[in-house]
């Protein structure tokens, strides 16, 4: 289990805001809902696997999320794996008790729009341009295969497993990485790093690791 | 001459891209001005076309992108994607 692959869990915790409520969630009208819960509800890639391998639960959330029939993993940092089963299309089937990693949880494109230095419109082109390139991926998995599973898969046809893509499994790696890149560039924190880390050859201007 | 030294499968995020090599599995992002050279590469070209068309796409001094282009050009050729063959006299 990699730390950084986890929501953390009540980094945000301190701060109430309307989002806080409205995040995911199906609380509150269209015309009461802030642009940023506008933007979650239209997306939900954080519970889908494209962002995290999984979500952290806190101690005191095991046993209820276990009761809903959730896969808990147990250990010093108990979590369920993503994606989460009580994702609803872009909503959350228990949004009145999600746990609280889920609650508090804000992609960087969240932050930037709450914090007014990204524009809603254009977050909301990321989201859709992410949606695609997610939908565009799923439709070349076997059916069932996760998006942390993808991503785990090998990277040179010699090791390609059989039953994806055949001869044009490459093309399957691709469209992960280029999802993955897409995610790192503008949904995943900075500080969590990039789960993509392979070398950017660049010119002219500074780069992040993939 | 520098040209290609290996055929890579593309992917365009935006004005990046993103590279695989099928048989081996590596990855490489390129970024803007990366992804052009790569672009030019398609054909061969010498370093001077590669620091004119650079020049003439984008605002930097001749001397800057001259520097950065040999840099990026050993980093090319040290990653195995592109291939220096000099020209004969």
């Amino acid at each position: 289990m990699n730390g950084h692959d986890c929501f953390p869990i009540g980094f945000l915790s301190v701060i109430k805001s309307p989002m806080a409520e409205a995040h995911h969630g199906t609380a509150s009208s269209d015309a009461t809902m802030s642009v940023g819960s506008q933007l979650c509800t239209q997306c939900g890639l954080c519970c889908t696997g494209v962002i995290h391998d999984h979500a952290a639960l806190k101690p005191d959330e095991i046993e209820v999320f276990r009761a809903l029939g959730m896969e808990v993993r147990l250990g010093e940092k108990p979590n369920f794996p993503l994606p989460c089963p009580q994702l609803k299309g872009t909503s959350c089937g228990i949004y009145r008790d999600r746990p609280h990693a889920c609650a508090h949880y804000r992609c960087e494109l969240l932050r930037g729009v709450e914090a007014g230095t990204v524009d809603p419109a254009d977050a909301l082109a990321k989201v859709r341009e992410a949606l695609r390139l997610y939908q565009s991926v799923l439709s070349l998995l076997p059916a069932g295969m996760t998006m942390p599973q993808a991503r785990a898969l090998p990277r040179s046809l010699k090791e390609a497993p059989s039953g994806i893509g055949g001869p044009g499994y490459p093309l399957v790696v691709l469209q992960v990485l280029a999802l993955t890149r897409y995610i790192d560039r503008h949904f995943r924190h900075s500080d969590e790093g990039p789960l993509l880390r392979e070398e950017v050859l660049t010119m002219g201007e500074p780069e992040t690791p993939l | 001459m520098y040209e290609r030294a290996i055929e890579l499968l593309e992917a365009e995020l935006g004005d990046e891209i993103l590279t695989l090599d099928p048989q081996d599995g590596q990855c490489f992002g390129f970024n803007a001005v990366a992804a052009s050279v790569w672009r030019r590469l398609a054909q061969p070209a010498d370093f001077d076309q590669l620091r004119q068309s650079l020049i003439g796409e984008y605002d930097v001094s001749a001397e800057q992108c001259t520097e950065e282009l040999h840099e990026l050009m050993r980093v090319l050729v040290d990653r195995g994607l592109v291939r220096y063959a000099p020209t004969p006299a």
